[in-house]
């Protein structure tokens, strides 16, 4: 533990989590829509900003927490541990969130709590960080939160990544949700969001 | 100490919101699965707020977890600005957050409402709260969480269906005037909290994102806009809302909710809009001319 994890937190605490939930709420009901987010004065490398900003408003004891092979590290798990209390897990069953540091590994939903259809909320949530929400190959979304169609092209998904989230999306209502963030801003996909590749 | 948290001299002796950060955490994330699950009730803790259930405990810890500095929040009680509920709740949040208020439709970004969903259509931006008493619309059916809890599950819903059909074989028709129950994106039936079912129509892809909110019961459930809800019918027997002979005294429309108002000791009677704001706006307009 040292002082710059001590110090860097949000810069208001109270209303940058509040904002950054109130930007996590307008990304999840209306999906398709990129959204910025308040960024904390500073993240734990390879931590991006986003992610830490939604781990800072969303999480803590109650919270167990997954991180991919590239995040599980000191400096990250001390900082989260420090600032949130959250318990890190590495079954990825037991995680109520799973954090991405990128797309690669992320095919494998199935690896997650789905939920079941008498609980179907507790089931995972997914936040997987980008290089960037725009600039991918586009693809057409449908579903509650948007208002006929919406195009999104974000960059650094898998191959089959779109199929898989149909199959997702198609077991509804059970399923995982998934936010894709890039070091500002993210981008909801509830588990009601529909894909078709052009 | 206090700096770490973020509060300024004014705030200090409340949190932002009146709620604890733990808490507006918990609520927060229910209210994430809540529109991810349209429909579904997704409990959470109750709090205990300086307000008793049954009063708005559930929309108050709803807008608490949602709120921020740079929100207009408005509070109306059975479409009105100025009843004790609607007041007492509006003076609340501006002593705990400090925020503005609006009595206007418009103006506001988010909207706690108990019983009525306003007449003028709601933006994108804003955000619908609704108090809630019985969030699960087979309550009066089935006593029992568990049961009820299957037939979500299993997405059967057909003891409604009689529960309407013996209305119709009583009465001649559906009689449901408050809290008429809806299918959400064709799957989850759900309660629309007790608005009348004049406002029902208004569920359906409604621009706003609309989260209910019940605190004794603990359950948050939510809208997503653009959300499919159909309320509950027959072929033969189409849903229909209420319909006046009257027009509103006040301001002369013949398309909104109408209260029955009581005169006098002779027992004259007028009808006004329920929704104060609306009435108000189409007095002012109507005066520019």
């Amino acid at each position: 533990m040292n002082d710059s994890i001590i110090a860097s937190q949000f810069r208001e605490p109270v209303h940058d989590s509040q904002a950054t939930f109130r930007a996590l709420l307008s990304a999840t009901s209306r999906p398709g829509t990129i959204i910025d987010i308040p960024s904390p004065t500073t993240s734990p490398a390879p931590l991006g900003s986003a992610l830490t900003a939604i781990a800072l408003s969303l999480l803590d004891d109650t919270t167990p927490l997954w991180l991919d092979a590239a995040l599980n590290t000191d400096s990250v798990t001390n900082y989260l541990r420090f600032h949130s209390g959250v318990r890190t897990v590495s079954d990825p069953r037991e995680a109520m969130f799973g954090f991405f540091s990128c797309a690669d590994t992320l095919i494998d939903f199935d690896r997650f709590n789905r939920g079941d259809s008498f609980y179907p909320d507790r089931s995972a949530t997914l936040v997987v960080q980008l290089p960037s929400l725009t600039g991918g190959r586009p693809v057409s979304l449908s579903g509650p939160g948007i208002e006929t169609e919406t195009s999104v092209a974000p960059a650094g998904l898998p191959e089959g990544f779109w199929t898989h989230w149909n199959e997702n999306a198609a077991s509804y209502p059970v399923g995982i949700d998934l936010v894709l963030a890039d070091q500002r801003s993210v981008l909801g996909l509830p588990r009601t969001t529909k894909a078709s590749i052009s | 100490m206090l700096d770490d948290l973020g509060l300024d001299a004014a705030q200090e002796d409340y949190s932002f919101a009146f709620l604890d950060e733990q808490t507006k955490r918990m609520v927060r994330r229910a209210i994430l699965k809540a529109v991810a699950i349209p429909g579904y009730q997704v409990p959470f803790g109750d709090r205990e707020v300086p307000l008793p259930p049954g009063w708005g405990t559930g929309g108050i810890q709803v807008t608490a977890s949602i709120i921020g500095r740079s929100d207009r929040l408005k509070v109306i009680d059975q479409g009105a600005d100025d009843t004790t509920n609607a007041v007492s709740i509006r003076r609340f949040f501006k002593r705990v957050t400090g925020i503005s208020t609006t009595e206007s439709t418009g103006e506001a970004t988010i909207i706690q409402s108990r019983h009525r969903i306003p007449e003028r259509l709601l933006e994108d931006a804003q955000i619908l709260i609704m108090q809630t008493p019985q969030p699960e619309p087979m309550r009066r059916l089935i006593n029992s969480e568990e049961q009820a809890r299957k037939l979500h599950a299993f997405a059967r819903y057909g003891l409604m269906q009689v529960r309407l059909y013996e209305d119709i074989a009583r009465f001649g028709h559906v009689a449901v005037s408050h809290d008429y129950p809806v299918r959400v994106h064709r799957r989850y039936l759900s309660s629309p909290s007790p608005i009348p079912r004049f406002d029902n129509p208004k569920l359906h892809r409604n621009r706003a994102l609309i989260i209910f909110g019940a605190g004794r019961e603990r359950r948050i459930h939510a809208i997503p806009p653009f959300t499919e809800v159909r309320s509950l019918d027959f072929e033969d027997y189409p849903f229909e809302v209420q319909k006046w002979e009257q027009c509103c005294a006040l301001c002369g429309s013949d398309n909104s909710y109408l209260d029955e108002v009581l005169l006098d000791d002779k027992g004259s009677i007028q009808f006004i809009c329920s929704d104060t704001s609306y009435c108000n706006d189409r007095r002012v307009e109507s005066r520019r001319r």
